[in-house]
């Protein structure tokens, strides 16, 4: 019985890994791997020229410069926020901070759609409309990061706040020295998830951005996709996730620490 | 740390959230009870029932509750099956839950170049394989982490508690179902609260698979929406994004009750 629920259990992981193998496999041939594998009549070959030709595609060059400015923009910004906003979270005892949390889950919760009309208002007024500063700043502050934080910090035991106390009398120094080092690995997770988030915008970007030259690739690679090189095109766009998955992965069995 | 540390630690990260989608979220309201977002008189529920008798706001309701609904149903029932076998099977643990949860993270943009190109969701006459291409990417990107969510409640199970099942005679799937999954009640309806805020996610991988306008099969409240927006009729967004935070509160609201009544019990 074991045996047989272990291949069960087999099966289904190689079908959730099947995609991707299918989209690497599909970019390393001269021809529609998909179509042949629909039965369809295509020349196969492999080759790496799907690789090489895409940087001469300057439209996508210029849509990845964006997504990269997008998200490590707002990696950059969103990562002290998220722990600023978790700190406290997590450590204040002051009236309403559930109702804060309730409200940073329940925006998280609804759909975007739920706020496009002001957010497209507001950035107007702002003067913030049709630039990639109005994207950073949306996904910056969102509810995702503060409350992934309060969760790992709120983990850290109330001993060790303590303990800190005793040896320094500055609090910063405490969450410097004391906690921000047991919070690395699940800050990992954090980076992890936030880039994926701020790399996978399609909807902020299709309200905020009208001019398509700002547009991150996220949103225009379907677009600008030149042929048979699209394979080619998403296994390149997925890589900087991959690689950070791969290395969050290692970060973590170091640690011995799930991601989970 | 003092309160008024503490409140100017938070002070910036809350502010920018209150400014970004609070604020938003109170003007949504405002705005589906005016003329129009350049004439601001009450109009009541005028923008309300004009939405809710036009024919594609009903064909979009009816699609993100019909599909949707199935989104949910077929992954919550493949991170049931998936869940107890990686908590058979210790070994393909950590590579499993690394296989379940890269899909997650896997750019929209990347995956749809391969399902458009399997299901040919560009083609106006596809609209079944249509459906099916949503429900198969929803379930790829999603089901994995329902799966691992659910495995990690599993494993919080005392195991003398299943070891006593097994004395008294009861088999691996019975233990599962009348043992383990009632104790993991709590858990399952968190999990489906996350399957619920993908549903309401996936209509960015519907944009991109199908682009503005989908086949009436696939055509959701938000395709409406973003008509509605392109024809700066912004107050029917407003009011439909109203009455979609409506809808996404009862689910919620209800999901949040099972959890309540798990925990009590």
């Amino acid at each position: 019985m074991k045996k047989i629920t272990a291949c069960v259990l087999v099966v289904l992981l190689l079908t959730f890994a099947l995609p991707m193998l299918m989209l690497f496999a599909a970019s390393f041939f001269q021809g529609d791997l998909i179509s042949f594998l629909k039965g369809e009549t295509v020349f196969l070959q492999a080759s790496w020229q799907r690789y090489t030709i895409m940087f001469d595609n300057e439209e996508l060059l210029i849509q990845l410069m964006n997504s990269i400015k997008i998200a490590l923009s707002t990696l950059i910004l969103q990562l002290p926020l998220s722990v600023l906003g978790g700190l406290f979270l997590a450590r204040s005892s002051i009236k309403g901070v559930g109702l804060i949390r309730v409200l940073l889950l329940l925006l998280l919760l609804l759909p975007f759609q739920s706020i496009m009309v002001p957010v497209f208002k507001m950035s107007r007024w702002l003067n913030l409309y049709d630039t990639q500063l109005a994207v950073i700043l949306m996904q910056a502050f969102s509810p995702l990061g503060p409350l992934i934080a309060w969760l790992l910090i709120r983990a850290i035991p109330g001993e060790h706040w303590e303990a800190a106390l005793l040896d320094c009398k500055s609090q910063l120094t405490i969450f410097c020295r004391a906690i921000m080092p047991q919070l690395l690995p699940g800050l990992a997770v954090l980076t992890l998830l936030c880039f994926a988030e701020a790399w996978n915008l399609v909807e902020l970007p299709l309200i905020l951005l009208p001019d398509t030259e700002l547009r991150p690739a996220s949103l225009m690679l379907n677009d600008i996709r030149s042929g048979s090189n699209q394979y080619a095109e998403a296994v390149l766009y997925a890589l900087p996730i991959l690689l950070l998955y791969g290395i969050t992965g290692i970060t973590l069995k170091k640690e011995d620490i799930s991601i989970v | 740390m003092k309160k008024q540390k503490l409140l100017l630690i938070g002070a910036l990260p809350l502010l920018g959230f209150a400014a970004c989608y609070l604020v938003p979220l109170g003007m949504t309201v405002y705005y589906a009870l005016v003329n129009s977002a350049f004439d601001d008189r009450f109009a009541g529920l005028d923008n309300f029932s004009y939405v809710m008798s036009n024919q594609y706001f009903q064909m979009g309701m009816q699609n993100l509750s019909l599909l949707g609904g199935g989104m949910i149903l077929a992954a919550l029932l493949a991170s049931l099956v998936i869940a107890p076998l990686l908590y058979r099977h210790p070994k393909l643990t950590g590579l499993g839950m690394a296989v379940l949860l890269l899909p997650l993270l896997i750019p929209s943009v990347s995956a749809v170049s391969l399902w458009s190109a399997v299901f040919d969701t560009r083609s106006m006459l596809a609209s079944a394989s249509s459906q099916a291409a949503l429900i198969t990417l929803y379930l790829w990107k999603y089901a994995g982490v329902g799966a691992v969510l659910l495995y990690t409640a599993l494993q919080k199970i005392p195991q003398a508690i299943t070891d006593a099942a097994a004395l008294d005679g009861a088999g691996a799937v019975r233990t599962y179902f009348a043992i383990r999954l009632p104790m993991a009640g709590e858990q399952l309806a968190g999990v489906m609260i996350f399957l619920t805020m993908f549903m309401f996610r996936c209509y960015k991988e519907s944009y991109l698979l199908f682009g503005d306008y989908p086949s009436s099969k696939v055509y959701m409240l938000q395709h409406y929406m973003n008509h509605q927006y392109v024809k700066m009729n912004f107050q029917y967004v407003a009011a439909c994004a109203v009455l979609l935070v409506l809808f996404a509160l009862i689910l919620y609201g209800a999901a949040f009750l099972i959890m309540k009544r798990r925990r009590l019990a």
